[in-house]
């Protein structure tokens, strides 16, 4: 067998659910869902393309790629410009800081090179100059690691186990199913690529149900 | 500038951890030591807020406990991944740099749970004598690698039926303990005590000035 090569390796290591992200804590308004009867099992699959589509997708992705270009030209401006978009553009409270939180995480259980936009930027968020928005810091990592526009992957795929873990931990589905839903939701997966007046990210069902949820005094999860 | 000092307190649910933050709060704070509070809870702030009220802004003032939902196992909140917790921890020592020391309480776990050396800087296991007096002889990290081990409830020995088939009582023996705890863990200290009668408390005190705060 020839050697794996060093991007593939590092690419499973940051989507790792043991990857220290603290994102175990976020169900992203699934547990709001839940708790509505929103989630029967038979709509999972649909509820599960929305966020796939309508968020991560059209939006986090697209944040990725334009921050993973910025990290190439070493363009610190245009990073913290997507960066503050970003952040702007999660409506429910416990949603953004959640992905700030991933954000910092990320940025914390990753040594840069000396000299790149990653150590500069890591800098900027440690002093509070940035916020240092997960698919932004994920963008410094996939440069650092080599794996580039292949980081998307990973994006996806936390995002993805956020959601379909949750479902498990509130006992709405079983490990097994879960592997089912996840299997079918990532094979033949397509990562596109948008224009930047594209962005958007627009699902009211989560964002309201997010934003329920923060309200609530019993719950397992923050968002 | 060093950090400050963190001490995890763990153990199973119901065995006291809240209420003895409750009974060490008032004693830390009028020795002049500045306290603050992470409380980690499975599935509300239920603690946070119960120790908000209970120890009041006369002992310490309510920006100083921060409540933590989980959402999963209490050990990965605190060990496996404890980003959440070390945030949270860095936070509050941003806000109020005077403290001296940050109590973090773990949710209700087995006894396999132990805190990351990243979070904590001195690990306080707890068990309670109620729940069964043969848990020290089963051991576990708790029990093995916990700075200070403390047993609570001892109050009730005399009503729970021994879980020891070697036991030569019929209730819940204390010496039996005692024996275990000294061949699990020779080189560590255990504290047998009862939060309800307030007995053990101050040994309590004295350990974590000497062992974690050395002062």
């Amino acid at each position: 067998m020839s050697p794996v090569p060093e991007e593939m390796l590092n690419l499973i290591r940051i989507s790792d659910t043991f990857f220290p992200l603290g994102s175990y804590t976020v169900s992203q308004g699934m547990e709001q869902l839940v708790t509505d009867n929103l989630a029967a099992k038979d709509r999972i699959y649909d509820i599960i393309s929305v966020y796939l589509e309508k968020i991560w997708k059209s939006f986090d992705l697209q944040i990725f790629f334009f921050a993973l270009q910025a990290a190439r030209n070493n363009d610190i401006d245009a990073l913290l410009e997507l960066d503050r978009f970003c952040f702007a553009s999660k409506i429910a409270e416990e949603s953004r800081i959640s992905t700030q939180k991933t954000g910092f995480n990320l940025a914390n259980a990753m040594e840069f090179r000396e000299h790149t936009v990653g150590i500069s930027y890591k800098q900027m968020i440690k002093t509070g100059k940035a916020p240092g928005m997960y698919p932004i810091v994920l963008a410094l990592v996939a440069r650092e690691l080599n794996v580039n526009e292949q980081g998307g992957l990973s994006l996806i795929y936390v995002n993805l186990i956020e959601v379909v873990a949750s479902l498990v931990r509130l006992a709405e589905i079983d490990y097994l199913y879960a592997q089912e839903i996840m299997s079918d939701q990532i094979t033949g997966i397509d990562l596109p690529v948008k224009q930047f007046p594209d962005l958007h990210q627009s699902c009211p069902i989560v964002d309201i149900a997010s934003m329920r949820h923060e309200k609530n005094t019993h719950r397992m999860f923050i968002s | 500038m060093p950090r400050t000092v963190r001490i995890g307190i763990g153990g199973p649910i119901g065995c006291g951890k809240t209420e003895l933050i409750e009974k060490l709060v008032p004693k830390l704070t009028a020795l002049g030591y500045k306290v603050g509070i992470l409380s980690n809870d499975v599935y509300s702030k239920e603690d946070a807020r119960r120790m908000a009220v209970r120890l009041g802004e006369k002992v310490i003032d309510k920006d100083l406990i921060v409540g933590i939902e989980t959402g999963l196992c209490p050990h990965t909140a605190v060990r496996d991944d404890p980003s959440m917790n070390v945030n949270a921890a860095d936070q509050l020592e941003k806000e109020h740099p005077e403290l001296d020391l940050i109590l973090i309480e773990s949710g209700g776990d087995n006894v396999t749970l132990t805190f990351s050396p990243r979070l904590a800087d001195f690990f306080i296991y707890m068990i309670d004598v109620a729940s069964g007096d043969k848990t020290i002889r089963k051991g576990g990290l708790g029990i093995l690698k916990a700075d200070l081990l403390i047993v609570n409830k001892i109050d009730l020995a005399p009503y729970v039926a021994t879980t020891i088939p070697d036991s030569t009582t019929k209730t819940a023996n204390l010496d039996l303990m005692r024996e275990d705890a000294e061949k699990m863990r020779p080189d560590k200290p255990t504290i047998f005590l009862s939060l309800k009668e307030e007995t053990g408390i101050d040994e309590v005190v004295d350990i974590i000035r000497e062992k974690a705060l050395f002062r």
